[in-house]
């Protein structure tokens, strides 16, 4: 452990250059990282949201638009739907757990959900507090609602139009809370409450919906069916696990290219890394030269030229750490909620024991360079010179 | 008495074509050798040379070990050279105190001694946890003479200790390396241009100016 000392030793004569490149490496380390956590936790999310969802029916428009509207409810909806021709095609014999959903206002930046008692089915109770709606008016909020607005069970609000108050409310009409439902991502940022409150509020008597989504127990009907909707009728019908599929396939080329960013950076720091390494034998091989002259084996400074490297490299997966947890407490304040990285995808991976391991034993190789540069100098001449 | 360190005439490459030749030095334990010559006449390149610093074209150099004389190697094995050595110029590695050089130096050279003593003797026991390069002139090399005990070798190159240093500083540099040599018995061979200081040597060596 002598060695470690000396070279933390010469780490702390040259802490900033040293510093600057640990956390250029760690730079690099994190991209990778958050990259694989990004793309793991969208797939998990999609997985999760769209479990069970094989049919959308909603106003045309973009199908991305739509899966980020009304699967993961972090888009606007592109408009209505009647729900008379909706329900004409939902009497198909495959067509089972329809779950219908109708926008209503917002709650600050919370959307209020009008929906039926199937999308309280597919949420399920086992977090709920308190009870699901059984009459207009009545509503269920999101745990991180009802942290944020400091509502709960009993409690009274109104929407407004929008995300700002500004743009007209509906004070009037009051909706009571009846339940606070501790779900996982979306749901726990979404207001539910009945179809029919979102139709009294705006006096729909037509009862549009803005979606309906549903499972199709035929494969082939799967298959068929939403292109016999977008042919016969003015709905969009998409199957929301080949949007998402096309979705993940966009995602991964972005990821793709940031990948490839990343590793660029990765391979900067390492290549500063040698070259910090080199410049500091030069400077100071005089002092390697008295070492040698002191009495110490070439293993002897080779331990002290490679623990720099080492100790540069653990610094930077110590920053890596760092970022990684400053990344999932801060994920909430740059990602939007429905997108945030689930726990499970943030948990250590394969991918990060390869990197690390990548780094340290990249750290002992590039320190064989300047190690053997070392065994190329005159000690007489290095001591001359000094 | 019997040889400690005995070297042929050793002949060392310098530059191409051309070679330096030393005569030949034998040095006996206890002894103090002061080597003095113009600048250029090669007290440097000398010592390194028997330091097994310096590669040489021809000769060898014995040191005694166990009371034999064994023919070393050139580059020699390090551990087992037997020599210590002071350079000109204190070196001491970047951020390290005064304490962690002098592990440092036990550590290169696989010893466990106590030199506390030596540093006390040395009047550098004030100054154990700051940095090397933060001491005097006059401190660095004492504790650069105090890193060469560490040694434990009975042969003791100092190439030039005391030439950044005050008349003081010098003497009690040299004072110190006495106290040394009478309780190690080892033999020294010192490099200077102080002329002063040979007044101290047991013998001197006077290196002519190259040719």
């Amino acid at each position: 452990m002598k060695a470690l000392a000396f070279a933390f030793a010469s780490l702390r004569h040259r802490l900033g250059s040293a510093s600057m490149i640990a956390l250029v490496l760690s730079l690099g380390i994190i991209g990778m990282a958050l990259m694989d956590r990004a793309e793991k936790g969208m797939t998990m999310q999609l997985r999760n949201s769209l479990d069970g969802t094989d049919l959308l029916l909603c106003a045309k428009g973009s199908p991305t638009q739509s899966i980020l509207a009304h699967v993961l409810h972090v888009d606007v909806a592109s408009g209505n739907i009647p729900s008379e021709t909706a329900d004409q095609w939902l009497k198909h014999p495959d067509i089972r757990h329809v779950r219908r959903l109708a926008y209503g206002d917002q709650l600050g930046e919370f959307r209020i959900l009008g929906c039926d008692s199937a999308t309280w089915l597919h949420i399920g109770e086992s977090q709920l507090t308190g009870r699901w709606p059984s009459q207009s008016m009545e509503a269920v909020i999101g745990s991180t609602v009802a942290q944020a607005s400091s509502l709960s069970v009993g409690d009274v609000f109104h929407g407004s139009h929008g995300m700002v108050d500004d743009l007209g409310d509906h004070a009037h009409q009051d909706y009571r809370v009846v339940g606070i439902v501790d779900a996982s991502n979306p749901w726990d940022r979404i207001i539910f409450t009945p179809l029919s409150s979102v139709w009294d509020i705006h006096q729909d008597k037509d009862h549009a919906y803005t979606a309906v989504l549903a499972s199709i127990d035929n494969p082939m009907t799967r298959l068929m069916l939403p292109a016999r909707i977008q042919k016969a009728s003015k709905m969009m019908a998409i199957s929301p696990a080949m949007e998402g599929n096309r979705m993940m396939t966009w995602l991964n080329r972005g990821g793709q290219i940031m990948q490839i960013m990343t590793l660029l950076l990765q391979l900067i720091g390492f290549i500063s890394l040698l070259l910090l390494l080199h410049a500091h034998v030069r400077e100071h091989r005089s002092n390697y030269a008295l070492m040698r002259a002191m009495g110490s084996t070439w293993w002897q400074v080779f331990q002290v030229v490679a623990w720099q490297n080492v100790l540069i490299v653990l610094a930077a997966l110590s920053f890596t750490v760092i970022g990684l947890l400053m990344a999932y407490f801060s994920q909430s304040l740059w990602l939007p909620s429905a997108l945030n990285i689930p726990n499970q995808a943030w948990a250590p991976s394969t991918l990060d024991a390869v990197m690390a391991g990548v780094a340290l034993i990249f750290s002992g190789i590039s320190s064989v360079g300047p190690w053997l540069s070392l065994k190329k100098i005159s000690l007489h001449r290095a001591l001359v010179d000094a | 008495m019997d040889n400690i360190l005995q070297a042929s005439e050793l002949a060392v490459p310098v530059g191409i074509n051309r070679q330096l030749t030393f005569p030949p030095l034998q040095l006996q334990a206890g002894e103090l050798v002061i080597m003095t010559g113009n600048s250029g006449s090669g007290k440097s390149t000398w010592m390194h040379a028997l330091a097994g610093l310096q590669g040489i074209a021809s000769g060898h150099v014995s040191i005694a070990k166990h009371g034999q004389l064994s023919r070393t190697h050139c580059p020699p094995d390090w551990r087992q050279s037997g020599i210590g050595f002071i350079p000109q110029r204190p070196f001491f590695w970047p951020s390290l105190t005064v304490k962690g050089n002098l592990d440092l130096a036990q550590w290169c050279k696989g010893s466990q001694g106590d030199l506390q003593s030596w540093v006390e003797r040395m009047g550098l026991t004030h100054c154990m946890h700051q940095q090397a390069h933060s001491l005097s002139l006059g401190e660095q090399q004492r504790l650069s003479a105090i890193r060469a005990f560490s040694h434990d070798a009975p042969v003791l190159l100092a190439d030039e200790p005391t030439a950044s240093l005050d008349r003081d500083n010098a003497t009690a540099l040299i004072e110190s390396l006495r106290a040394y040599q009478q309780v190690s018995q080892c033999a020294v061979l010192l490099a200077t241009h102080d002329a002063s200081l040979a007044a101290m040597a047991d013998r001197i060596i006077e290196l002519p100016s190259p040719s």
